[in-house]
């Protein structure tokens, strides 16, 4: 008869280890007959005798939830290895016995591989490995250190007497009163049916009483389904007895049983140690300063991402919108199209409306390495944590916060996600407070106007943008919770929080990239077509005698008209022009277009001069050493991020880095050079139109969501949500610019 | 006395903030891993279940999920009245491309 033993486990445990550690290359890999899993063989010669073995998925517990599971179990009673090797995570015993109590139940032979010594020795933790063995029955205990092949040739020793001599464990768990009684009766019930006979009678007892799905099915294929009766009316019994069901009530017999056995044999460090990342979360988790050091962070990653992104956005604007714009005119030139309206659409649709949004493509970057750097290290968890207890202490849904923190990335998944939450009322409420949260797309607009009115503080304008989307949303749940939805709380989260980390480049580099192409996807499909409407509505005259197609005043096109029609209704915020208006009309099909659009509108109107002509090689080496430019002004960025902090404690002046001089720095890009004139003008000085334009990114933020986001809404809560949603946000926003500039105007 | 399953499920149903789970591991004297296995017996049983599973959200066409649903760490709640939807199971979108 073949000698086979089987290896098992908890994941990561190094059985795997152990198992090449022992086959080497004598190995055959395939899957399980009818199952995906893959299913690994070796052959082990100790002295004369050849054993197969076998390496089982690893599993936590032997129960029928899980493919890997149900192979385990299965396995073991049908093949009935001649011993089964139960490796486990040493630094970890109490998760790992529970599997090892499920086998010697089992009443296989068991050797238990205590593996990864080492680490539960830095870990403070003593094992008496001697007495553990006694205290589960007398099965062979051997210590391994499975990656440095510690131990090795002790397992194969016991191995080998274990072949020659299977040493059978007891079960150990002490099951007490009624369940001990009902168990027996059971026992014995199965004994009297010949078609059970393979299987351990105590084994199938207490399977029956857990409700095990498998062993349920296999009763009923045997033809003994009065058994499931017998076994319905103990399990009643014993719930009627102890108030707790069969399952629960064995699964902590079992627990005891560990509790009992690691009490003897298991030396524990004195005190609790706290490790690194514990240390780190009693700060940064904490009641009163968890929510300030995340506000802290926040104000870090807005300011890295403007600051640092600065000269990247210069430069790419320069390239497209003086490179790129300048060889496609020579192109239409070299073909005679300069004057047709196919020339006007390239340039001054398409170029300014997609380049206009492309420009920011540097921003998003920083912004989302910023933040995958925070998600990556595991802040994120924590800050999420924090923000559950803000939330809550609102009267919101603890869950609430998980669609809210996807609506920074987008609305749209936001609303959808709110399906997690149980009740409509909960889902609704979610969903509408998930649109004040800043998305992504609203970025290039808080960052054209931070760069344009705040120049090199501009971090702190969006900074105050997505700190008043929170209050907002946190203000209007509040309101509603406490008015038309009233309920009680629910039971809160309870979350795992990983170690910290190092960020991985590699993961960061991927999630910068993955969010970015969906920026750069949207760029090319609906900004774009956007672009090429918008066009087309200020090439076309609003009202007789305004001119021609294609040659009309960009306030008498259509677009023009109709968005001056509307104009006057946001005079109280400072920004009742045309272009602002009609702007934040195109907004609706997404955020980003309210960029393009200005772009459109003033750079468009904002002809080029004409410029000395130069060859291809000038203007693409220029690029390239404006890039490089670019670089050295990052780096610098980089490097006074600390001096610049320092800077903000009053009387502190710490000198800053300049590595081009005083010039490079500040540089307007020219729609951040018409934004400036067109918001003085609009709101009749300086300091005026600078409030005009807190008050339009405040419109921006606040404002209804995009046509997708709106969408979405639609489509889970209904036109009636809706329309109250639109009609809710649109005033919420005037009021709030208008408060902003009328408010602020008295302290100017 | 409680039994050690019957005090996890007890965390979850008079916790009135959000607590993590080495904060609960320390408080019933068991490792983390411990504990999780222990919820794992109430996520069997129905008490409890695993929420924040909006990694599954979007499955838009981009490897990986939505790209903007922050991977967030595994979290529990306990199984009210309502029973929620998980998300995987409605197959939800990000509305950008239905899978």
């Amino acid at each position: 008869m073949p000698i086979t033993i089987a290896l098992a486990g908890n994941p990561n445990v190094g059985k795997s280890t152990i198992f090449n550690a022992l086959t080497g290359s004598r190995q055959h890999v395939g899957n399980w007959p009818g199952k995906t899993v893959e299913k690994k063989e070796g052959r082990l010669q100790i002295g004369d005798k050849e054993i197969l073995l076998v390496d089982l998925p690893g599993t936590y517990s032997l129960t029928a939830y899980s493919i890997e599971e149900i192979i385990t179990r299965d396995f073991i009673i049908n093949e009935k290895p001649t011993a089964v090797i139960a490796v486990v995570d040493a630094s970890n015993l109490e998760r790992n016995l529970y599997l090892v109590a499920q086998l010697i139940e089992l009443e296989v032979p068991v050797i238990l591989a205590l593996n990864m010594t080492d680490v539960a020795t830095s870990r403070g933790l003593r094992i008496d490995s001697k007495r553990l063995s006694e205290r589960l029955g007398g099965i062979p205990v051997v210590e391994l250190v499975g990656n440095r092949s510690l131990g090795l040739s002790q397992l194969t020793q016991v191995i080998a007497q274990v072949v020659e001599r299977p040493i059978k464990a007891l079960p150990q768990a002490q099951y007490q009163g009624v369940l001990a009684s009902e168990m027996v009766g059971l026992e014995n019930q199965i004994k009297q049916y010949p078609a059970l006979a393979a299987y351990q009678p105590s084994w199938l007892a207490m399977k029956l009483l857990e409700d095990d799905p498998a062993v349920t099915e296999l009763i009923a294929a045997n033809g003994t389904a009065e058994l499931l009766k017998a076994s319905a009316a103990a399990q009643a019994r014993i719930e009627a007895a102890t108030g707790e069901d069969a399952e629960t009530l064995i699964a902590d017999q079992r627990y005891t049983l560990i509790g009992s056995v690691l009490d003897t044999v298991l030396e524990r460090p004195s005190h609790t140690i706290l490790t690194t990342s514990d240390k780190i979360d009693e700060i940064v988790t904490h009641r009163i300063w968890g929510v300030p050091i995340f506000l802290l962070l926040m104000w870090f990653v807005f300011q890295f991402t403007a600051n640092v992104s600065a000269p990247f956005l210069d430069w790419v604007d320069v390239f497209i919108n003086e490179t790129i714009y300048g060889w496609v005119s020579a192109l239409l030139v070299t073909f005679g199209l300069s004057e047709t309206w196919l020339a006007a659409l390239l340039t001054d649709g398409v170029i300014a409306g997609v380049g206009g949004v492309l420009v920011f493509v540097p921003v998003l970057l920083f912004l989302y390495f910023a933040l995958a750097m925070l998600e990556d290290s595991g802040y994120m968890a924590r800050a999420a944590f924090v923000m559950d207890r803000v939330m809550r202490y609102m009267g919101l849904h603890g869950k609430s916060f998980l669609p809210m923190i996807v609506g920074f990335g987008c609305t749209v998944p936001a609303v959808y996600a709110t399906r997690t939450l149980e009740s409509e009322k909960d889902r609704k409420l979610t969903g509408f407070l998930a649109t004040f949260m800043s998305c992504g797309a609203r970025l290039p607009v808080y960052v054209v106007f931070g760069a344009a009115f705040f120049g090199a503080t501009a971090g702190n304008l969006i900074f105050a943008m997505y700190i008043i989307g929170i209050a907002v949303a946190l203000a209007t749940g509040f309101a509603l919770k406490h008015t038309v939805y009233k309920g009680e709380p629910p039971a809160p989260f309870v979350m795992e929080l990983p170690p910290y980390r190092l960020p991985r480049l590699r993961d960061v580099g991927r999630q910068m990239w993955e969010r970015t192409e969906g920026f750069l996807i949207k760029a090319g499909t609906v900004i774009l077509a956007a672009s090429i409407v918008l066009w087309l509505l200020m090439a076309l005259p609003g009202r007789a005698n305004a001119g021609s197609f294609n040659n009309v005043a960009p306030e008498d096109s259509l677009f023009g008209m109709a968005s001056g029609a509307i104009a006057p209704a946001l005079a109280p915020a400072g920004f009742g022009n045309w272009q602002a208006t009609g702007s934040l009309i195109t907004g609706f099909v997404a955020k980003e277009v309210i960029v393009g659009t200005m772009s459109q509108i003033y750079v468009g109107e904002d002809k080029l001069e004409a410029v000395e002509p130069v060859s291809f090689a000038e203007e693409l080496g220029e690029s390239i050493l404006g890039f490089g430019e670019a670089i050295l002004l990052t780096v610098q960025e980089v490097l006074n991020i600390a001096p610049r902090t320092i800077n903000l404690i009053p009387g502190l002046d710490i000198g800053e880095f300049s590595f081009l001089g005083e010039e490079a720095e500040e540089s307007t890009t020219r729609l951040q050079a018409s934004l400036i004139n067109a918001f003085t003008q609009s709101a009749g000085s300086d300091a005026l139109g600078r409030l005009a334009a807190v008050g339009f990114n405040v419109f921006v933020l606040l404002y209804v969501p995009c046509m997708a986001a709106v969408a979405a809404m639609r489509q889970e809560f209904g036109s009636r949500w809706m329309w109250a949603q639109i009609g809710y946000t649109l005033a919420l926003a005037w009021l709030a610019a208008v408060m902003v500039f009328q408010i602020g105007r008295l302290f100017v | 006395m409680q039994s050690k399953l019957r005090r996890v499920l007890t965390v979850f149903e008079t916790a009135d903030s959000p607590r993590s789970l080495p904060q609960i591991a320390r408080d019933l004297d068991v490792t983390p891993e411990h504990l999780e296995g222990m919820i794992q017996h109430w996520v069997r049983k129905g008490k409890i279940r695993p929420s924040g599973a909006l990694t599954d959200c979007g499955t838009c066409g981009q490897q990986g999920g939505c790209p903007f649903v922050m991977a967030l760490p595994r979290s529990y709640e306990l199984v009210t009245a309502n029973e929620a939807i998980p998300l995987d199971a409605i197959g939800v979108t990000c509305g950008r491309q239905a899978a």
